[in-house]
């Protein structure tokens, strides 16, 4: 991927490099660095120059790297001024001396806000980097190594619980019959409850989380719904996951007919997965009364496919001429977008297909429900490109109730620029609706019978069910949709999983669980 | 990051005077029979077109969708990737005649695959 930034953008330097500035002449103390507070030079100045510059041919692009000989200084200087241009809080960092890091990852570290929201959390819970051989590995959508299964750690500590979020079908935990809400008994005959050894936790860790395909284990698990423990050995492998599953249709206490669908990723395959479920759930004789859409996992991807969603949710009447989401720059770049030199223009309600996997040649126009509500399921990993759809649906006055639990909280965006070998994450860009609202740092939460302002549409606070199926209609979250749908309030609140013995599902108070994504991640969260 | 091919298998057909799009005789198509043979063909020519770069396939790569969409970060936490306004770089698998080509959707490159068995997806 290559990535083109516009210089001149910062502070009274202009593009002229500082004294002593570039190659290996800037490096060295404060006093020798030129560094000025408030001063930036272009970040053109300093890009590319590096303290071990790459040699041979940079895949991203075919051509050699650009990297040449530079110190340490240089590339902290490039991080100060690519900041000062790019972020979108650029103007609350606090202006540091780049010759007192020794390690630009750390200095990039202070290249942030540190404001807190109005909830006290951090303003900017996104700012990180990558290795940049790793970030431009490419994988086939949504094609990851494992056993085609996401864990949750209800319990990480002795008496252990660990239950299935969901499976994959076609996988090897598909097909061997793993399902949401089955739990581990034992791995390898080592017992997953209550084995508190060193060893033992290392090798729960390794099976759960298969670094590498071709690794087999052997898992004991209770089925949900029968009691039965089986023995199953699952061998870990390429597995492709399947981002749209379980649409179907429930029936709501006073006899609705409501459409539902488990929407687990944005990824390039959910394009033709959500045509698909649309199309099913258009087809109900009759038509469907209200649709409930979960992305309680769902932490985002490809905005393009929101856009879908939502109009595919919405139809042609509500959303032709609608901006989905406007994407803003910081106050320097109001109408240039500052990394592609693109005029910054506003992305609406997407209604054909775009090739992502459904054919586009020619673009197909997509189905739509015309609805002018609809019922969201989420979670603390709705994230990202999933709240998008949220805001640019309330954006165009779509009713959008919200069952489950507040959301990440980002209405963010970067682009990935790489510099030396590694690739920066810097909040660029922030998304904001038709109505000019994107402030939802502290994520959207439901609110009860009414909103109250932008980011508290109305819903229910329900804590995540793993003792019921997806699209149960006795699942903790679905039931409240139902309730709400059939009352217009919330339904009263669970007893709490402490009284409920092994139930997780409660309104509030429970420890939240864990559930990671991707699979391979060579996550290390179970303890003793 | 995976080690290089050491067995050349990809036929690139003129990059540029055949740099175009799916024409309305090409027909998407499946990989009917995949075999390791037909798995470093591909292997081969995303290496060729894309770079010398880790491309994580699952075995059954083109047998379920003639559109094959590779994502960069895909082994990453999701905020990396939770908003992204790129688009995935996307290849058709397409019978041109009754060869089995692979065609880049971003620069219309085509590859003729000669170790892969293709059949046309059924309407």
């Amino acid at each position: 991927m290559a990535f083109v930034l516009l210089t001149g953008c910062g502070g009274s330097g202009g593009g002229e490099a500082p004294v002593g500035g570039g190659g290996a002449g800037s490096g060295g103390s404060g006093s020798g660095s030129g560094w000025v507070s408030g001063q930036f030079f272009a970040a053109s100045t300093f890009k590319n120059q590096c303290q071990n510059p790459r040699s041979g041919t940079d895949p991203s692009t075919g051509r050699l790297y650009p990297d040449i000989q530079g110190a340490t200084l240089d590339e902290n200087n490039w991080l100060r001024s690519w900041s000062d241009e790019t972020y979108l809080w650029y103007d609350e960092i606090i202006d540091r001396n780049p010759a007192n890091d020794a390690v630009p990852i750390d200095y990039f570290d202070q290249l942030k806000t540190f404001e807190m929201t109005a909830t006290g959390a951090s303003k900017d819970k996104f700012h990180f980097t990558y290795d940049t051989e790793d970030w431009i590995a490419l994988s086939q959508s949504g094609v990851r190594v494992g056993y085609g299964v996401v864990w949750a750690i209800l319990e990480a500590l002795p008496p252990r619980e660990i239950a299935v979020a969901y499976s994959e079908p076609n996988t090897p935990a598909g097909t061997g019959g793993f399902e949401r809400g089955d739990r581990i008994v034992s791995i390898d005959g080592i017992d997953v409850v209550d084995d508190d050894s060193a060893a033992g936790v290392a090798a729960i860790n390794a099976a759960l989380y298969p670094a590498q395909a071709g690794e087999t284990h052997n898992f004991e698990i209770e089925d949900l719904v029968t009691g039965n423990i089986e023995l199953v050995q699952l061998t870990s492998g390429s597995v492709a996951s399947t981002p749209v599953q379980h649409t179907r249709t429930v029936t709501s206490p006073n006899g609705a007919t409501v459409g539902y669908m488990l929407f687990n990723d944005h990824i390039a395959t959910s394009e033709q997965g959500l045509i698909d479920a649309i199309d099913v759930l258009a087809a109900v004789p009759g038509g469907i009364d209200d649709l409930v859409i979960d992305i309680r996992y769902n932490g985002g991807g490809f905005l393009v496919i929101a856009s879908q969603l939502a109009y595919m949710i919405a139809g042609q009447a509500s959303t032709g001429g609608r901006v989905f989401e406007l994407t803003e720059f910081n106050d320097k770049h109001s109408a240039i977008n500052p990394v592609t030199g693109n005029p910054i223009t506003s992305m609406g309600f997407v209604d054909e297909t775009v090739g992502l996997s459904a054919p586009a040649n020619p673009p197909t126009p997509l189905p739509t429900l015309d609805l002018s509500r609809v019922f969201v399921l989420t979670g603390n990993g709705t994230c990202s490109a999933s709240e998008a759809v949220v805001n640019g649906l309330r954006g165009i006055g779509i009713e959008v109730i919200q069952i489950g639990e507040t959301t990440c909280g980002k209405p963010y965006g970067f682009y990935p620029t790489d510099n030396c070998g590694s690739t920066f994450f810097t909040v660029q860009f922030r998304g904001v609706n038709d109505s000019g609202f994107g402030d939802y740092t502290d994520g959207f939460t439901p609110s009860g019978s009414s909103s109250s302002t932008d980011a508290s549409p109305p819903g229910c606070l329900v804590a995540d069910d793993f003792d019921h199926r997806f699209g149960d209609p006795a699942e903790a979250r679905l039931s409240a949709a139902l309730f709400y749908r059939d009352n217009s309030i919330c339904p009263a609140p669970a007893p709490s999983p402490k009284v409920q013995g092994l139930s997780k599902a409660s309104t509030e108070g429970a420890s939240q669980p864990i559930v990671w994504k991707p699979e391979g991640l060579n996550n290390r969260i179970i303890g003793h | 990051m995976r080690p290089a091919q050491k067995v050349i298998w990809f036929f690139p057909v003129c990059l540029v005077a055949c740099n175009n799009l799916p024409t309305q005789a090409d027909r998407a198509a499946l990989i009917g029979r995949p075999t390791p043979e037909s798995f470093a063909e591909l292997s081969a020519v995303l290496q060729q077109a894309l770079g010398p770069r880790e491309i994580r396939l699952a075995p059954d790569v083109l047998t379920q969708s003639s559109v094959l969409a590779l994502e960069q970060g895909g082994n990453l936490d999701r905020a990396a990737t939770g908003r992204s306004l790129d688009m995935p770089e996307r290849f058709e698998l397409v019978l041109s005649g009754n060869r089995c080509v692979l065609v880049q959707a971003r620069t219309g490159d085509r590859w003729v695959l000669e170790q892969t068995d293709c059949v046309p997806v059924e309407p």
